[in-house]
């Protein structure tokens, strides 16, 4: 008894710990569960620097503190912006609103063109410090802002360089962890967020070499040449999420690559002529595509040709980053490339005048009627038999007529008319689809 | 290997069958370059002939323009060697179907039980669209087994993977999610035959096991699934009603080849011979 109850204890201790480690993963797991740790790093940051910034008197590290407060802000409106593109779509919005977290890609990304801007400014205003004569010519034709350089006694660099590499560290960190929760879920705000918080954490490695190069290699200049390569990095960041912000709003195709590769897996599929048309865009991390393909196939196997369609393109968008796919796929017959063409034939009649059989005539001489077959890709759809005319050739053409077959290996051309006279390879009407 | 043939005629279908034998002929031979001939085994080409049209045509004639049969064959002959750009002695002309073999042709598949026949559907060659499995279905019955040997048999010419197939009710009160635990006991031995058959045929082998709705559909979506470039199956002997050859045939997207069943066969010879007697005995 004893020992049953000592096992069930335990069994339920760890069926406790496994609880809670299960909700702790979904918690870490969660779009929000993870914005709640960004704004948590971003409240420790942005208390230690205007702590530590006011105490020591650093304009920089106060400055940077009151982005971070900024920054929480930002990831409080990605929360609610999550919150509404996880919304279930309705008869007014049938695709969701998912496209709302693109608007965030374009603020941020707006926001971070904007950020490379004015660091580009500052590294180039410090770069000319360096060169006080060049500095003045710039400063007669172009407005530029102050240079304020660094001001750091040796007793408050341990404090400066701890806060800052701690910074540059977390930064990094909840930016991977961002982007990396943010492609899983598919939430647009969320990975744009991610990359705004690295490139935070970039303009912070910076600030580090300039105070590492200033103090321990009396090299201060050596930040301001690493600022613009991050001001570039940064800019280049923001454009990519404007882009792909503004793409997914004014519904741009998922890409040449993506629809070449979808039409080049539909063709994979048995029963598929051709890709008639494929038009794409997204919603969300959701791709939409409209394909109307041509096939030959009826009713009956068209539900299973659309099953396998749907797989290929399925997979391969789940494949290459979409969280999910809309597909509509609509299906056409090929263009029948209508034609006439018509066969000379014998016709052997029984006494009472009922056609036993019929075969394709050598000559026209022989012929007694003339078949006039009516093609639609290359298949025999309908027949009429008519008896010889006297003027074949005007027949012919009054009937459209492209081509008359005979059964013998070098026909002769009928006189006077445009219709070619062919050799047919059987005298049988049933091997030539007439009956 | 298995004699390659089809039925000539000059239809849309008739050339869609003639080019997917001439590919599938090229491709087990080993051939794949224009004028391709091969002296052991030729492809096929069932030319029937039309007694009354050849009558009706003598009969019109002021002039005799010779052998009617013969001026037809080398007729046909040059439109399939136009249309194949196969060698001239790769083809043999025939005048009637062979009963061994494969036979590929849109009409016979739908027609005969007694053939094996392979429907070609919309394609004009097998592996035109890429390399994909051979599909074999089974069930828990031994009338798999010819079109495992065709199967295995072809995949190992073609050097192509194999998916063997199969659907199966869920046991009532059974809860387990690996459908294969649902299977019968004779369908999981003939499981473990037709494995072992790969094994020996030296083909790369997998195994789908589910539950579908409906067989047919399961298997073609498989089918779809795996991009499967033939399925292979028997016809079965004791089917009488819903036999799934046929069902699969009037669905399916993917060539088929239907093997006939050799009790069908058996069958087919016996009233073949009673009726070559029947007619014999008549003309005495």
């Amino acid at each position: 008894m004893t020992n049953s109850k000592h096992t069930s204890g335990q069994s339920s201790g760890q069926s406790s710990n496994v609880s809670l480690k299960q909700r702790l993963i979904a918690f870490l797991t969660n779009p929000f569960g993870v914005m709640s740790l960004v704004i948590l790093m971003y409240v420790v940051k942005a208390t230690l620097k205007i702590t530590v910034g006011h105490q020591i008197n650093s304009p920089m590290i106060e400055g940077d503190g009151y982005h971070n407060l900024a920054d929480i802000l930002e990831a409080l409106a990605v929360i609610v912006v999550i919150w509404v593109a996880k919304r279930p779509a309705s008869s007014d919005y049938p695709f969701g609103k998912k496209n709302v977290e693109f608007f965030t890609s374009l603020a941020i990304g707006g926001a971070l063109l904007v950020m490379a801007v004015q660091f580009a400014l500052k590294s180039v205003v410090g770069l000319l410090s360096l060169a006080p004569s060049i500095d003045q010519a710039v400063r007669a034709v172009l407005p530029l802002p102050v240079h304020e350089p660094l001001l750091m006694s040796t007793s408050t660099l341990p404090w400066v360089l701890a806060l800052t590499i701690g910074s540059v560290i977390l930064s990094l960190v909840v930016s991977r962890y961002q982007i990396a929760m943010g492609k899983r879920g598919g939430h647009a705000s969320m990975v744009a967020d991610g990359k705004e918080t690295a490139s935070d954490g970039r303009i912070e490695i910076i600030t580090v070499i300039g105070v590492v190069g200033e103090y321990l290699f009396n090299a201060p200049w050596l930040e301001y040449p690493l600022g613009l390569v991050v001001a570039f990095a940064i800019a280049h960041t923001g454009y990519e999420l404007f882009q792909g912000g503004l793409r997914v709003l004014l519904q741009h195709s998922i890409g040449q690559e993506h629809e070449e590769e979808i039409t080049k897996r539909c063709l994979a599929v048995a029963g598929v002529n051709k890709v008639e048309s494929l038009k794409t865009f997204q919603i969300g991390s959701t791709a939409v595509c409209i394909l109307t393909i041509t096939t030959e196939h009826r009713t009956g196997t068209i539900s299973h040709l659309k099953y396998g369609i749907e797989y290929h393109i399925k997979q391969y968008l789940l494949e290459n980053g979409f969280s999910d796919c809309e597909l509509n796929v609509k299906f056409e017959k090929p263009e029948p490339a209508r034609h006439r063409i018509a066969y000379a034939v014998v016709e052997n009649a029984c006494s009472d005048g009922a056609a036993i059989s019929f075969a394709v005539a050598p000559s026209v001489a022989a012929a007694t009627h003339i078949v006039v077959c009516d093609l639609e890709n290359g298949m025999v759809v309908r027949t009429k038999q008519e008896e010889k005319p006297a003027d074949l050739a005007s027949f012919l053409d009054k009937k459209r007529v492209l081509r008359l077959y005979l059964f013998t290996p070098e026909p002769p051309q009928l006189p006077g008319s445009s219709v070619k006279v062919l050799s047919s390879t059987s005298y049988q009407a049933a091997l030539l689809g007439l009956c | 290997m298995t004699q390659i043939s089809c039925v000539y005629s000059r239809t849309a279908t008739g050339r869609l069958a003639l080019v997917f034998a001439a590919d599938l002929w090229s491709m087990l031979h080993g051939v794949s370059s224009a004028t391709a001939s091969s002296n052991d085994q030729p492809l096929h080409v069932y030319l029937r002939s039309d007694p009354a049209g050849a009558a009706a045509i003598e009969a019109s004639l002021t002039k005799a323009i010779g052998n009617l049969t013969a001026v037809e064959a080398n007729l046909v002959r040059s439109d399939v060697l136009g249309k194949t750009n196969l060698a001239p002695d790769s083809i043999v002309l025939d005048s009637n179907h062979a009963a061994n073999g494969v036979i590929v042709d849109h009409n016979l598949a739908f027609e005969r039980a007694d053939l094996s026949v392979l429907f070609p559907c919309r394609e004009s060659t097998l592996l035109g669209r890429g390399n994909g499995p051979i599909l074999i279905p089974f069930g828990d019955g031994q009338s798999v087994m010819p079109a495992a040997q065709v199967g295995f048999a072809m995949a190992k010419k073609l050097d192509l993977p194999v998916v063997l197939y199969h659907t199966t009710w869920t046991v009532p009160g059974l809860i387990a999610a690996d459908p294969q635990a649902h299977m019968c006991a004779s369908a999981q031995a003939l499981l473990k035959t037709l494995q072992s058959m790969a094994e020996q045929s030296g083909v790369e082998c997998s195994v789908v096991v589910e539950t579908a709705d409906d067989v047919v559909e399961g298997l073609l979506h498989c089918a779809l699934r795996q991009s499967a470039r033939l399925i292979v199956m028997s016809r079965s002997a004791k089917t009488t009603i819903g036999c799934y050859v046929s069902q699969t045939l009037r669905k399916t997207p993917i060539p088929l080849l239907a093997i006939a069943s050799p009790r069908l066969k058996a069958v087919s010879r016996l009233t073949d011979k009673a009726s070559l007697t029947g007619n014999k005995g008549g003309a005495a």
